[in-house]
């Protein structure tokens, strides 16, 4: 193994394309949901900022900003995906439990991308048609 | 296919007959070697027993409250009564049998299905144990005592705050499940290191049976959300005892605030409880359809994605209390979207079914009955979330159908899968297979026919938790024939008990691998030896009994001769190996610890400690408490070889296998116990800036009104020494990782120091303070939130001049030092908390 660099198999990279995705959409959850709940406690319902409400601009750049990282996360999963499939016969077989194993995480980093990027849409869309501090009445 | 095998004779390394590894790892003799024992396979089997011990007890008081329901205006139970049979059932199936009973499995399982011998600390294991124990004997004891909890399993506040609930039946609620809670910490710990650390050769992490990845996702859920609820508990018990005020609204508390931190526990608990079910599944369908399961990385995916977004749900459980649409519609939305991983696992489960020939044996037949019920109760789940309709649905009987289905049918189901799959192996005997069909079909139309109704009463109308009902409503026949369906249960369960006690008895011998299975736990002669693996074997594929050609114990030559090595040497303690974390590659041989009954005098302790708090005996819950901490030290200090190994054997197997022979000093151990600790207590410390930032918001004025907002002088001053104390320990690691013992003593004792003035300037602070925790709920979490991080400070400085007194008297060899770069870790974490929390109290409200 010496004569290989392979540091690429196990680097906290591909850690970050792993597990990146829901650890940025649990950020991004608390986040939203502390914004909307400190910003209608202390008054930000009522405040503007170029024309959009306080409260909705703080939630939907958070979103932008964790929609990004997230993207950002799957692209580098993808690379490495990318360059375990590059790699000689010889390189795969040599490193086999490596190369598979980092090919498993990319795949599922992958993955986690794609489904999270959905969930933190989602979660942040009731921000474009919801008033921002309205009580729900029974 | 050669199972365990018999390792090779060495000119070094002298062969010795199963029965010596046997005296190793079995108990001792007699009853007391059977207390003391900490063996993975005796304390997984304990847990399981107790847990179906509890599940019976549940079950009477719910038999007894469908008696009282099977008619209307009935008065076999009066109101009161019919409130603590519901308080007891719902406790006790929440906390005291499917957590304890999973984490059972798993510690009976996991060790041989990793290709190992043992959990990494058998005596926390053991302590789980009997922390459950002490936890479900003090609950139970509320009978006795004729104070049972009445509060219901949720003990919403004000009704069991110290107004409303003046009696000490929510004092046993809440202290005793607390001590239960802590068993489940304990066992989540273990699994978590297990799964990372302790697995065969070559197991990497794509090749992790998914039973195990559902186990440690639950794990980690359990630690995730169990320290939140002990936190808030500890809170409304300070409330009841003490005269805070953090759930008192008169005095600046929130009410609503125990909810929160009640459902940021109670929500994950379900898929706590779900998870390791769905593990069970993806493990007996493949084996039953002889199909590798269909989709291994997606129902990976589906089980992390799960684990995280089940902590974005739980508002969903208040949507009812009033709460800002925006924020209640972030919740519905993850409610919704939680079906796709688990839709995920539907058809991965169909799907291999599908390519598969399915044997329709007990055990499938129970993952069967389980895809059935569970997807109406994921379907009813997915209505509850959406707001409107729970808004309608909220506290009616059809939230009770929706519930049960969900974890009857989700969890209860899988576990009696789980039990009759792999119970040959751990009792080396088959259960009668007619009994188990038996069993089945009587559970399956019983559970229909009990709760299917309920789903129709509740959206006609029937509230929850009513101990009658008037005539006339419509809701009669419902009600009758749920009782009916009860009966048919608790015939099923009689069908197992007898099932059980028929097969302990008189059952025939299991063959080693009777389902023809894939994983590890199977490749071991029926019954097992404590120690799982004497030669462990070398894993290359997710289905190593099905796909290994000649034996599992082929590999590399150096995996090849580390485990035959290590099936001849160290024979004198439990050794087990420590593996890298993500490709199994060979680390660490580690000496583990043996039984011992510090455990359990532990857990008498606490529960001792618990139930005199009760009656607020000061003195004998204090000697108790001694008691425990005294016996913790003594569980390590115990923890002795009794003979030393040869160092030139040492010196040898080192040589011939490349593994460093560490002790019961870990550095790899060490490092992830020290990483799960500062995350269970940086979940403390988050849960009570919650609960602060929460009052803050929840008051019209901050600080409340004849409060003056401390100055941050001294704490501050107390900040800069904690970072100076940081940038010291920073030195002492550095200095130790060059070899300088010099530099590690003098770091070691400079942050010692400098953490003892930051504590000491911050009581005299305090003292100086115009409040107190009982002034009102400001003062209460103030005071809380300062003192535990004080007391994280405390610790700290504990163990960095414990360790430089060690370390000037040169009592341990440098390479047992390795730790002390762990202590650096603890300091630059409890130095993050007391910057954050100096922020937060003294900060933060010059801005909100």
């Amino acid at each position: 193994m010496q004569d290989v660099n392979t540091s690429f198999l196990k680097n906290p990279w591909l850690n970050f394309g792993m597990i990146g995705a829901p650890i940025i959409w649990s950020v991004h959850f608390l986040i939203v949901w502390l914004l909307v709940e400190f910003g209608c406690a202390v008054g930000l319902a009522n405040t503007h900022w170029f024309g959009v409400n306080a409260v909705h601009a703080t939630v939907l750049l958070a979103t932008v900003a964790a929609a990004g990282l997230i993207v950002f996360s799957g692209i580098i999963a993808y690379r490495r995906y990318q360059r375990l499939q590059s790699l000689s016969s010889d390189e795969q077989s040599r490193f086999q439990r490596e190369v598979e194993r980092a090919r498993f995480m990319a795949v599922v980093g992958m993955a986690f991308s794609v489904l999270f990027l959905v969930v933190v849409i989602y979660v942040a869309l009731p921000a474009f048609v919801l008033p921002p501090c309205n009580i729900a009445n029974l | 296919m050669a199972a365990t095998g018999q390792p090779v004779n060495d000119d070094i390394f002298e062969y010795v007959p199963d029965d010596e590894f046997d005296d190793v790892w079995n108990p001792p003799p007699g009853l007391w070697g059977r207390l003391i024992t900490v063996q993975n396979q005796y304390v997984g089997m304990r847990l399981i027993f107790l847990s179906l011990l509890m599940f019976t007890l549940a079950g009477i008081l719910a038999l007894l409250m469908r008696l009282q329901l099977i008619r209307p205006e009935n008065n076999f139970i009066n109101n009161e009564t019919y409130n603590e049979l519901f308080t007891m059932h719902g406790s006790t199936m929440m906390f005291l049998f499917i957590v304890p009973l999973v984490e059972g499995i798993a510690t009976l399982v996991l060790p041989q299905m990793f290709g190992t011998r043992e959990l990494p600390f058998p005596r926390l294991t053991s302590f789980a144990f009997w922390t459950f124990l002490a936890g479900g004997l003090i609950f139970y004891a509320s009978f006795f005592f004729n104070s049972v909890p009445d509060g219901g399993w949720f003990a919403y506040v004000p009704l069991t705050g110290p107004k409303y609930s003046p009696g000490l039946g929510m004092d046993y609620w809440l202290l005793g499940l607390n001590v239960a809670e802590v068993g489940a910490i304990a066992g989540a710990i273990e699994i978590i290191l297990s799964f990372f650390k302790m697995r065969a050769p070559g197991m990497s992490l794509n090749r992790i049976p998914v039973f195990a990845w559902s186990m440690v996702v639950m794990a980690f859920m359990l630690i995730g959300a169990f320290t939140p609820l002990i936190v808030g508990s500890l809170l409304l018990e300070f409330d009841r005892k003490l005269g805070t005020h953090f759930y008192n609204p008169e005095a600046g508390g929130s009410p609503l605030l125990w909810q929160h931190v009640f459902w940021i526990f109670g929500h994950p608990d379900v898929y706590i409880q779900f998870l390791p079910a769905t593990g069970i599944i993806s493990t007996i369908i493949p084996v039953f359809s002889g199909q590798r399961l269909v989709g291994y990385t997606a129902v990976v995916l589906a089980l992390v994605a799960t684990g995280f977004m089940s902590f974005g749900l739980w508002v969903h459980h208040m949507f009812a209390t009033g709460l800002p649409e925006l924020s209640l519609s972030f919740f519905s939305a993850v409610s919704i979207l939680i079906a796709i991983p688990s839709g995920v696992q539907i058809f991965a489960w169909i799907a291999t079914m599908w390519r598969g020939r399915v044997r329709l044996e007990t055990p499938m037949l129970f993952a069967l009955g389980f895809f059935f019920i569970f997807v109406l109760g994921g379907i009813t789940g997915v209505m509850v979330g959406v707001a409107p309709f729970d808004f309608q649905a909220h506290d009616s009987y059809f939230i009770v159908a929706h519930l049960h289905y969900v974890l009857f049918g989700g969890a209860v189901f899988p576990i009696f899968g789980g039990l009759y799959f792999w119970g040959p192996k751990f009792i080396g005997k088959m259960f009668n297979e007619h009994l188990g069909k038996w069993h089945f079909w009587l559970l399956f139309i019983g559970f229909n026919v009990t709760f299917f109704p309920m789903h129709i009463v509740g959206l006609m109308g029937m509230p929850r938790r009513v101990y009658t009902y008037q005539a006339g409503l419509g809701w009669d026949i419902f009600n009758l024939i749920s009782t009916i369906g009860v009966f048919m249960i608790a015939a099923a369960l009689l069908v197992f008990f007898y099932n059980v006690y028929r097969t302990f008895r008189f059952g025939e011998k299991a063959p080693d691998n009777p389902w023809h299975a894939d994983t590890l736990e199977w490749g071991t002669p029926t019954p097992n030896y404590q120690y799982g693996f004497r030669r462990l074997p070398i894993v290359h594929s997710r289905h190593p009994l099905w796909d290994e050609d000649k034996s599992i114990h082929e590999g590399t030559p150096e995996e090849e001769a580390l485990v035959e090595t290590l099936a001849l040497w160290p024979r004198h303690y439990r050794a087990q190996l420590i593996v890298t974390t993500l490709d199994a590659r060979p680390q660490e041989v580690v000496r583990i610890a043996g039984p011992s009954v510090w455990p359990v005098v532990g857990s008498v302790g606490a529960m001792l400690f618990s139930f005199f708090l009760i009656y607020d005996w000061v003195i004998p819950a204090g000697i108790s408490a001694v008691v425990t901490a005294v016996s913790l030290i003594l569980w390590h200090a115990t923890n002795r070889p009794d003979r030393p190994e040869d160092p030139a054997k040492v010196a040898e197997f080192e040589r011939r296998t490349g593994v460093p022979v560490v002790g019961p000093k870990s550095p790899a151990m060490n490092r992830w116990t020290m990483l799960l600790t500062l995350g269970s207590l940086a979940i403390v410390v988050a849960t009570l800036i919650f609960v602060h930032l929460y009052l803050r918001v929840e008051s019209a004025q901050w600080p409340p009104e004849n409060i003056t907002l401390p100055g941050p002088l001294l704490p501050g001053y107390a900040v800069v020494m904690l970072l100076a104390g940081a940038i010291a320990h920073f030195w002492a690691a550095t200095g130790y990782r060059r070899g300088e013992m010099s530099r590690l003593t003098t770091g070691l004792i400079a942050g010692g120091v400098l953490g003892i003035a930051a504590v000491a300037l911050c009581v005299y602070h305090g003292t100086q303070l115009s409040f107190t925790a009982q002034t009102n709920a400001y003062g209460s979490s103030f005071m809380v939130l300062s003192f535990v991080v004080l007391g994280t400070l405390a610790v700290g400085v504990l163990m960095s001049l414990v360790t430089a007194f060690w370390a000037i008297r040169s009592d341990y060899s440098v390479r047992e030092y390795d730790y002390v770069q762990d202590i650096a870790l603890y300091w630059y974490a409890i130095t993050a908390f007391g910057l954050i929390t100096f922020a937060v109290l003294y900060l933060l409200p010059y801005f909100i």
